[in-house]
């Protein structure tokens, strides 16, 4: 049995293919003649499918580009000075001639808005013409109707007296 | 490479006169492109190795979340390391031996394992019972690992679950061959009287 302590030390070697041939040899031999040896030796054996059992899922989802993103974010750090701040910027890989023809098309449709909407008029206070500002104000006199009159010298009854006055009188004097 | 170029150009021109395809390129030769600021020999390294990364780092720490988070440090640490990288040993054994320490060190954190393989309890749904028996097996390898020591534990990873020989596992350990020779058959020893009953089962299936 000592001697069997000696040869079951190498059974992790023998199995992974570990011992040099000397010794392989010795073992196997002892193998032959030893029941409890072998005994012992295949339940080592066994456990090679067994771990395999493991059920071992795949990478997560999205795995290497976090790692990307982790990197970027870490540019920071002064370690990384040599490489990942030489990294273009993250943004969409479009030509810049895209770039600069978005850009444009982008400001020309904002300038087009403004001009049509000074046009048309619908920003009141923007023009110098009193008859629309009179009419602003004659419409937001009008709106005043569905408020109920406010006590006699109050604020709300003086307002609506004077807007009833500049809708009567076709403007606000200054 | 010509420190007065934009961050763009400097990104795009093709490292060890290959050009800009990195498919073909040795994983050293990519890495001593990360350390000179190549992006694209970064990404292929990532999309190369983080799936063995990812298992090894699964096998170990039985949990999703820690099993990222090493995945994600060890590239940083590739990162980090690349202007420095001189290629005395191969990628694998130097990336292995990242991940390895990574391991260890979340092991010593000694933050408690929950394990992502358990069986749901709760589901009513009727499985095949090699199915069941496939799940429950499962579940023990991995509470037979986690009761291992961590060193013990990392070389069975790295033999079983990478079938590294053991010089590798030695490289990776920083340990020698007769160590890792120790280690595992200590832990197959302890694995044994800790999976005796799957021995006869796993005959029947």
């Amino acid at each position: 049995m000592a001697g069997c302590l000696a040869y079951r030390k190498r059974f992790s070697a023998f199995l992974d293919g570990e011992l040099p041939p000397k010794k392989r040899a010795a073992l196997e031999d002892h193998l032959a003649a030893c029941a409890s040896c072998r005994r012992a030796l295949a339940a080592l054996k066994d456990l090679g499918p067994i771990l395999e059992r493991l059920e071992v899922p795949e990478p997560p989802a999205g795995l290497g580009v976090r790692i990307m993103a982790e990197a970027r974010r870490s540019a920071s750090d002064r370690r990384l000075k040599h490489n990942v701040r030489r990294w273009p910027a993250a943004v969409p890989d479009w030509p810049w001639a895209f770039k600069a023809l978005g850009s444009a098309a982008i400001l020309f449709l904002m300038l087009s808005f403004g001009v049509f909407v000074s046009t048309k008029g619908w920003l009141p206070g923007y023009s110098d013409d009193r008859k629309s500002i009179s009419s602003t104000a004659g419409s937001a006199a009008e709106g005043l109707e569905w408020f109920a009159p406010g006590p006699p010298g109050s604020l709300v009854s003086g307002y609506l007296a004077m807007a009833g006055q500049s809708v009567s009188a076709g403007g606000p004097h200054p | 490479m010509d420190a007065k170029l934009p961050c763009i150009l400097r990104a795009e021109r093709p490292t060890g006169g290959v050009g800009l395809s990195k498919q073909g390129q040795a994983d050293e030769h990519l890495l001593a492109a990360v350390g000179q600021g190549d992006q694209a020999a970064f990404t292929e390294l990532v999309n190369r190795h983080q799936a063995w990364a990812w298992r090894i780092a699964f096998c170990f720490l039985g949990q999703t979340q820690s099993a990222e988070d090493v995945v994600q440090e060890a590239f940083l640490r590739l990162l980090r390391a690349a202007p420095r990288f001189i290629p005395k040993a191969a990628f694998r054994t130097y990336f292995y031996r990242i991940i390895t320490r990574l391991c260890l060190d979340q092991a010593r954190k000694k933050h408690p394992i929950y394990t992502d393989c358990l069986p749901d309890a709760s589901d009513p749904a009727p499985d095949p019972a090699s199915l069941i028996m496939h799940r429950e097996m499962s579940s023990a390898v991995r509470a037979a690992l986690d009761k291992l020591p961590a060193n013990q534990r990392i070389a069975v990873v790295l033999r079983y679950y990478e079938d590294l020989d053991y010089r590798s596992i030695a490289e990776a350990m920083q340990i020698s061959p007769k160590a890792v020779e120790s280690l595992l058959s200590r832990a197959r020893n302890r694995l044994r009287t800790l999976l005796p009953v799957w021995n006869q089962i796993f005959d029947a299936y």
